[in-house]
């Protein structure tokens, strides 16, 4: 069986060399965000998946990986047919694999994407406009995967963004959700959980910019806006209109944790 | 004219008309101030406090909860007045004093619920946790370096005063309730008293705390088990004692009453005097004393705190009412009327399943609970006049007046701490009076879900 990185052995290198022996079997590719399959029959490529893509959209998002452990086998076959054999497919797998090329994006797909604030006068169009909103907050991989464009096409447009310093790929970060006890803000506010301003400063340190927390108790979920505010330590203040919507009351526990914005 | 008839002619003014008139007059202004807190929100009150009480050991990050400070302002209000000074109000005044007692308490209410949040508002917090504040605090930061000298003034009234209603005269009351009840030695009560006062002071204010969060439903439940069985005896004669409270409450005639049996008559300014002076000075608002204990709470915002000073003030009337209530309707008041209120008191208790020995041992825990959280105003008071150097001198004095008081003697110096106990109103209400306006700003901002902004420290 082969098996081996993607680092070491380019994927293009390796289906290459697959195609040329007229190989059948399945070119497994595991990912830390999706896994990855290519199937081919004596050399030719019939069936593709990565995460929830199929085809020759998975294909484009495979032929963009850098790094990532791969093995093949040569036993594994599948009924499904998603990309047509033949030149023209070679041609279009070169062509995506030519694209990438020009792609500088970070070889951790798991980074975070998160908006900046713009430097001077930037024009964007309505397209780009799209992707940097939707990719905002998500990882790497989820905004390829997950966008309205192909990944190739997604990618081009997140390079332009990273390279313009409107978005920047920051890492995950897990934080342990803070178990707090929930307390009545007075008024017409909503949205809104009052954290300790210490709390506050941490996160913000932790996710280095703007933020959401999550509030979780026993039956809901929920994003709010936090806000600092002093002497809260153990407490998260909600409004009265909050309260009654997430069912909660003075003093039940909840678990908090923050969200990158 | 010397100097304890002057300190007799300070006293009568001090908790005379005139003074108890610029009492209510400082609640009325606060309750217009705050929109009639007492009132209006009085459900949120209940919610945030008795309605939070499985969060009693929950604390915002400071030494004491919000709970525990309430518990050290109730466990120094809630003393022997409740039990004896009631039933003076109603040998003094008639059953009528009862109804002006109630208005006093809830125009009282703005006034204790705006030291709370003064006190919180203003306090210093040192860099290891320690707080200081109270109306001396409110006062020097909240009227400014101008006024130092009114809040030094106010702090050595609190450390003084400590000495006489905080300490001898309670002290005092539990050796008089043990030696009558149980034989106890006024000495060996006197060095028990002492002991139990020292170390809880030496513990500092979490040690004060933990005392009073278990000493204050102790002694609700104590108030329960005696007077409960002794309002069930004469149930039916509740709603004549109500209506007597109503309808005596301009003036009073009794054809025969009083120890002499002679006709009694009461009119409006004795009525009045024994009822509001009752409703005043039985729950220290506007003394500033509680204020002291509430300055401790850490909370996000002084309000909150404030809202344990109405439920604090609640108590307090629940318990004098109730003592009320039971004393008109027993009728006993009518044979004690201008007599003498311990003796009333004894009588109304020897009525009692378990014996008139209830008393005593009631008596003793509630001066007990006074005297632990008095010696921590006290405390406080001096610290914020010599620094914290002055603390366990302070401790060691106060525990050995407390080992003094059971055997007697020293009136002369309960008088004067009688006295500057008064006289902590005059500083206090003359702050009140200057910050109502900012006390309704805070209420404003908080209803209005705005987080609380500190004052600057300038030092």
């Amino acid at each position: 069986m082969l098996s081996g990185n993607l680092a070491e052995f380019p994927l293009l290198r390796l289906l290459e060399t697959l195609m040329g022996a007229a190989r059948g079997g399945a070119l497994l590719i595991e990912h830390p965000s999706f896994a990855g399959a290519i199937y081919l029959e004596g050399g030719h490529p019939v069936h593709a998946q990565a995460g929830s893509l199929r085809g020759l959209e998975a294909l484009e998002l495979l032929a963009g990986l850098r790094s990532a452990p791969f093995r093949f086998d040569s036993e594994q076959q599948t009924q499904e047919r998603s990309i047509e054999p033949g030149l023209r497919t070679h041609r279009l797998i070169l062509h995506q694999f030519e694209a990438w090329k020009e792609i500088d994006l970070p070889d951790n797909w798991e980074l975070l994407l998160q908006a900046r604030p713009a430097q001077g006068h930037t024009q964007l169009s309505p397209l780009e406009v799209s992707v940097l909103t939707q990719a905002q907050g998500k990882s790497l991989a989820q905004a390829l995967t997950h966008g309205r464009l192909s990944p190739l096409e997604t990618a081009q447009v997140l390079n332009k963004l990273l390279r313009l310093g409107l978005l920047e790929a920051r890492m995950h970060l897990q934080v342990q959700p803070e178990p707090l006890v929930a307390l009545t803000l007075y008024g017409a506010g909503q949205g809104v959980a009052a954290i300790d301003e210490e709390l506050f400063l941490r996160w913000q340190r932790l996710l280095g910019g703007g933020f959401v927390v999550r509030l979780r108790s026993k039956t809901q979920e929920t994003t709010l806006r936090p806000e600092p505010r002093l002497n809260m330590q153990g407490r998260v203040g909600l409004f009265e209109r909050d309260l009654r919507q997430l069912r909660l009351s003075r003093g039940v526990a909840v678990e908090v944790w923050p969200e990158a914005r | 004219m010397d100097l304890l008839a002057l300190n007799d002619y300070i006293n009568r003014a001090v908790y005379g008309e005139w003074m108890m008139l610029v009492f209510i007059l400082v609640g009325l202004y606060l309750s217009l101030r705050t929109g009639f807190v007492q009132f209006g929100r009085l459900g949120t009150a209940l919610r945030e406090t008795l309605g939070a009480i499985r969060e009693r050991f929950l604390s915002f990050g400071g030494q004491i909860t919000p709970f525990q400070a309430a518990m050290v302002a109730v466990s120094a209000t809630i003393g022997t007045g409740h039990i004896i000074g009631m039933v003076g109000a109603v040998v003094l005044g008639g059953p009528g004093a009862v109804l002006w007692m109630w208005i006093a308490y809830l125009v009282g209410m703005a006034t204790k619920f705006a030291e709370a949040v003064l006190a919180v508002h203003f306090r210093r917090q040192y860099t290891d946790g320690s707080v200081l504040g109270g109306p001396m605090v409110y006062i020097r930061y909240g009227l400014g370096p101008r006024m130092a000298w009114l809040a030094a003034l106010f702090a050595l009234f609190t450390a003084i005063a400590a000495f006489g209603i905080g300490n001898l005269s309670q002290a005092g009351a539990v050796g008089a309730a043990l030696a009558q009840e149980f034989d106890v030695p006024p000495a060996i009560t006197g060095l028990l008293v002492a002991l139990l006062v020292g170390v809880l002071l030496a513990g500092g204010i979490r040690s004060v705390a933990r005392f009073a969060q278990m000493v204050v439903p102790l002694k609700l439940v104590l108030f329960l088990v005696a007077i409960l069985p002794l309002l069930l005896m004469h149930l039916q004669n509740l709603p004549a004692a109500l209506a007597l409270i109503v309808s005596s409450a301009l003036s009073f005639q009794a054809a025969a009453g009083g120890v002499a049996g002679a006709a009694v008559s009461l009119g409006l300014a004795e009525i009045l005097k024994a009822g509001v002076g009752r409703g005043i000075f039985a729950n220290e608002a506007g003394l500033g004393s509680a204020a002291i204990a509430h300055a401790q709470a850490q909370v996000d915002h002084p309000v909150r705190q404030g809202f344990w000073g109405l439920t604090e003030m609640l108590l307090s009337l629940t318990v004098t009412t109730l003592m009320a209530l039971t004393f008109i309707a027993s009728g006993l008041w009518q044979s004690y009327l201008g007599g003498d209120r311990v003796e009333a008191a004894r009588a109304l208790f020897a009525e009692h399943p378990l014996g008139v020995a209830l008393l005593g041992l009631l008596l003793a825990v509630f001066a007990l609970g006074t005297m632990v959280s008095w010696g921590f105003y006290g405390e406080e008071g001096a610290a914020y006049l010599f620094g914290e150097g002055i603390r366990w001198p302070y401790r060691l004095t106060f525990a050995t007046f407390a080992f003094v008081g059971p055997l007697g003697g020293l009136a002369a110096l309960t008088s004067v701490a009688d006295t500057l106990n008064g006289l902590m109103a005059i500083p206090n209400l003359i702050a009140l009076l200057a910050l109502g306006g900012l006390v309704g700003r805070l209420v404003r901002e908080f209803f209005g879900g705005m987080p609380w902004q500190p004052p600057q420290e300038e030092d």
